[in-house]
């Protein structure tokens, strides 16, 4: 069989910003993959799946500070042979952040641009489009920017254009994430279909990668061992034994919930919401939740489909969004926006919005400073015992922190503030279900409430107490 | 959540007009409003210009061109007078003379000017689909590499603008209840962390560029195409008309 790729010896570093020496990324990896092979590689959040992924597209020394030495051979010859866009229909790239592969204002322009780029008869942009928006049912928003879509509708543009342009080899990073079940088994589904190499990371084995690889590998410390044995041993059945994070727990027993905490219930009575695209007027966006509750204490799970209003509810739990009818209740009192911000946290899907400031320290130290009644001293011991809770540490610059710590971070603020109710938006994208376990548990500890929105059903069955599904509007207990 | 988009949906006229037109249209808008004209053909385009804005973008548009242009012309208005402080004096401190009738024409005169051109170019892009706006461009022959440059330009105003709001969001998350001084006080970690999350951009858009193939020694085609030529010619001389009636009445000879 011809390799499709052929990494050999590869030793990577990133360059710091600063004088500090990092370490490897990687340290003599080897890697080969056969042509039409599907291969899924686990690895932990801060692994370097991205990285990987990034420098098999030739897409990350041109572009980002790098030492980088060994051979990536892409069908037999040297990837430093070519630029990023010659490897146009060779290589494609699923990028974990969809937004910062796209380049132009409205999703039809985001698929048709390639082809443009490669010169591409119109008539058969035309019907590339056509079928590819319809394929990923993303019709209705032809003409919305980018910017404009849920998450998930976000990931499946950028899926729907890898997949139109067909390229040789498909790497995907974390592409599961963030999609509703039907778009993960759509995904899956076309994966096995299809002809071309597939080279899937995540950080998690889900339910839809069964039957769908020719191999499982594992990179950890740095390294893949890919030589043929391995590949027969590391199958479906005992990969768990290997990653053993990426199991997920059975029962709700882990949680240790502190039950001397004084009670609160949030309750939501008729509540109205509506939305408008300001590119497409016509797709109105309107939510109804009648009746939702949550009491300290408890895990409730938000479901619902990609663009279905889950994100947009939570805005509105939080305080950050007006109704445009109903109210928010805590504790059988209406409350002012305002001070509902001080009461429900929400952890954004993108912890980098959430972050920004040049330390851990600081980060961790600015909602306590801005409460303005604990001293100094008090605020750094807070901080302290929080960072060694999160495993971070304090001088670190969270900007350069792999995704998972910065997950811990966007947390560990949250933990400190000790707020009642805390909204987690896909906290499981990317992390591995060790990670996201810990999260949940270090927040439910203080006997906080948790709203979990993932698209993961088993991991998010293992967890709640109860479910609500955001479904053609309305918001409904599944009972 | 706020998204932040330029072109706004809209049955309006300007929304039927050719994007060449347009184009033209406000350009010519912007040379307009520096020929020696007397004061009133400002105030006559500048009512013009809201008549228009008002019945192709709609009120809320309009409204919002003004509030984001209100702080600036309040400004021009406070202090350009005092630059010019020649003429009919109309208020006087000690011996000082603070306002002229000229001054405060030629403030006025100042705000208008600015005004007009806002709302020309926000028109344009109000009702201007970005990709009609580069191929109109590309009309005029501008290169490729420039109308790129610009649609990544409007690409990314929105993304950082929308950065900005959910940055400015988890700040309030974070913090106890706010009181002006301390919001305003706020504003410069916001600003910053915009700033860090858009320059983290700056690798990711190229990277982005490449991948799509923006390179290739091909040559390009467009999958959108602008309307005939007839149509662009007749709505640039019905759009023309006005400017040059204008022009007949209230030039200064």
């Amino acid at each position: 069989m011809m390799l499709a790729l052929d990494i050999e010896a590869l030793n990577f570093k990133y360059k710091s910003w600063t004088e500090k020496r990092l370490e490897n990324t990687f340290t003599n990896l080897n890697l080969k993959v056969g042509e039409k092979e599907k291969v899924l590689i686990l690895a932990s959040s801060d692994e370097g799946k991205t990285t990987l992924s990034r420098l098999i597209a030739n897409l990350l020394t041109k572009f980002i500070p790098s030492e980088c030495d060994g051979n990536i051979k892409l069908f037999g010859v040297d990837i430093n042979q070519f630029e990023p866009y010659d490897l146009v229909e060779k290589v494609c790239y699923v990028s974990q952040n969809p937004m910062e592969m796209f380049i132009t204002t409205t999703v039809e322009n985001e698929i048709a641009f390639p082809f443009e780029t490669m010169g591409v008869d119109r008539e058969k942009i035309i019907s590339i489009v056509d079928n590819t928006l319809k394929t990923w049912g993303l019709e209705k928003y032809r003409q919305v920017p980018p910017t404009e879509l849920s998450g998930g509708e976000r990931k499946r543009l950028l899926l729907a254009i890898t997949f139109a342009i067909d390229a040789k080899i498909i790497i995907l990073d974390e592409a599961f994430d963030d999609l509703d079940t039907e778009y993960r088994n759509l995904l899956s589904q076309k994966i096995r279909a299809s002809d071309n190499t597939f080279i899937v990371f995540s950080a998690r084995y889900l339910h839809q990668f069964e039957n769908t690889f020719d191999c499982i590998l594992v990179l950890n410390d740095g390294s893949i061992k890919s030589d043929n044995d391995f590949k027969k041993k590391y199958t479906h059945q005992n990969i768990d034994t290997y990653l053993h994070n990426s199991r997920l727990l059975e029962s709700k027993d882990y949680r240790e919930t502190n039950t001397q905490i004084k009670k609160h219930q949030l309750l939501i009575e008729n509540l109205e919401i509506e939305r408008v695209r300001e590119s497409s007027k016509n797709i109105k966006f309107n939510l109804s939740c009648n009746n939702f509750s949550i009491n300290t204490g408890e895990i409730v799970r938000l479901i619902g489909n990609n663009g279905s209003g889950k994100s947009t509810l939570s805005r509105v739990i939080c305080g950050l969004d007006q109704p445009v009818k109903g109210n928010v209740l805590l504790n059988g009192q209406t409350i002012e926006k305002n001070i509902l911000q001080t009461k429900v946290a929400y952890l954004f899907q993108n912890p980098d919005l959430q972050i920004f400031l040049p330390t851990v320290y600081g980060e961790l130290a600015y909602g306590l400073e801005n409460c303005g009644n604990l001293k100094n001293s008090e605020i750094k011991k807070k901080v302290q015992s929080c960072a060694k809770l999160f495993k971070l540490d304090l001088d670190e610059t969270p900007s350069t922190m792999s995704f998972a710590l910065r997950k811990y971070l966007q947390a560990a603020v949250y933990y400190l503030l000790d707020r009642h109710f805390i909204i987690l938006d896909e906290i499981d994208g990317a992390m591995s279900y060790e990670a996201a376990y810990y999260i949940i548990d270090k927040l439910s500890e203080n006997g906080a409430a948790l709203i979990i929105i993932t698209h993961d059903d088993d991991f998010a069955k293992s967890i709640s107490d109860k479910t609500y599904r955001v479904k053609d509007g309305f918001v409904k207990e599944v009972l | 959540m706020s998204s932040a988009t330029i072109y706004s949906e809209g049955r309006g006229f300007l929304y039927k007009c050719d994007p060449r037109a347009k184009v033209i249209a406000t350009l010519v808008s912007c040379v307009f409003v520096f020929l020696p004209l007397y004061f009133s053909a400002l105030v006559v385009f500048a009512s013009l210009l809201i008549v228009v804005s008002f019945y192709s973008v709609g009120r809320k548009n309009t409204n919002n061109i003004f509030k984001a242009i209100l702080p600036m012309l309040i400004l021009v208005i406070i202090f350009s007078p005092l630059y010019e402080r020649e003429g009919r004096e109309l208020l006087k401190y000690n011996n000082t003379v603070i306002l002229t009738y000229e001054g405060l024409l030629h403030s006025f005169s100042l705000a208008l000017r600015f005004f007009s051109i806002t709302f020309a170019c926000s028109l344009l892009f109000l009702s201007t689909k970005m990709n009609d706006f580069i191929l109109a461009l590309q009309a005029f022959f501008i290169p490729y590499k420039t109308c790129l440059t610009i649609s990544l330009v409007f690409r990314t105003i929105p993304t950082i603008f929308d950065a900005f709001n959910q940055i400015s969001d988890s700040h309030s998350l974070r913090r106890s209840q706010q009181t002006k001084t301390k919001k305003l006080k706020n504003l410069f970690p916001t600003l910053t962390s915009a700033l860090v999350v858009s320059i983290k951009t700056i690798p990711s858009l190229a990277m982005a560029l490449e991948s799509r193939g923006y390179g290739l020694k091909v040559k390009r085609s467009n999958y959108h195409v602008l309307s005939n030529f007839r149509k662009f010619i007749f709505q640039t001389i019905v759009i023309i008309f006005p400017f040059v009636i204008m022009l007949l009445i209230f030039i200064k000879i």
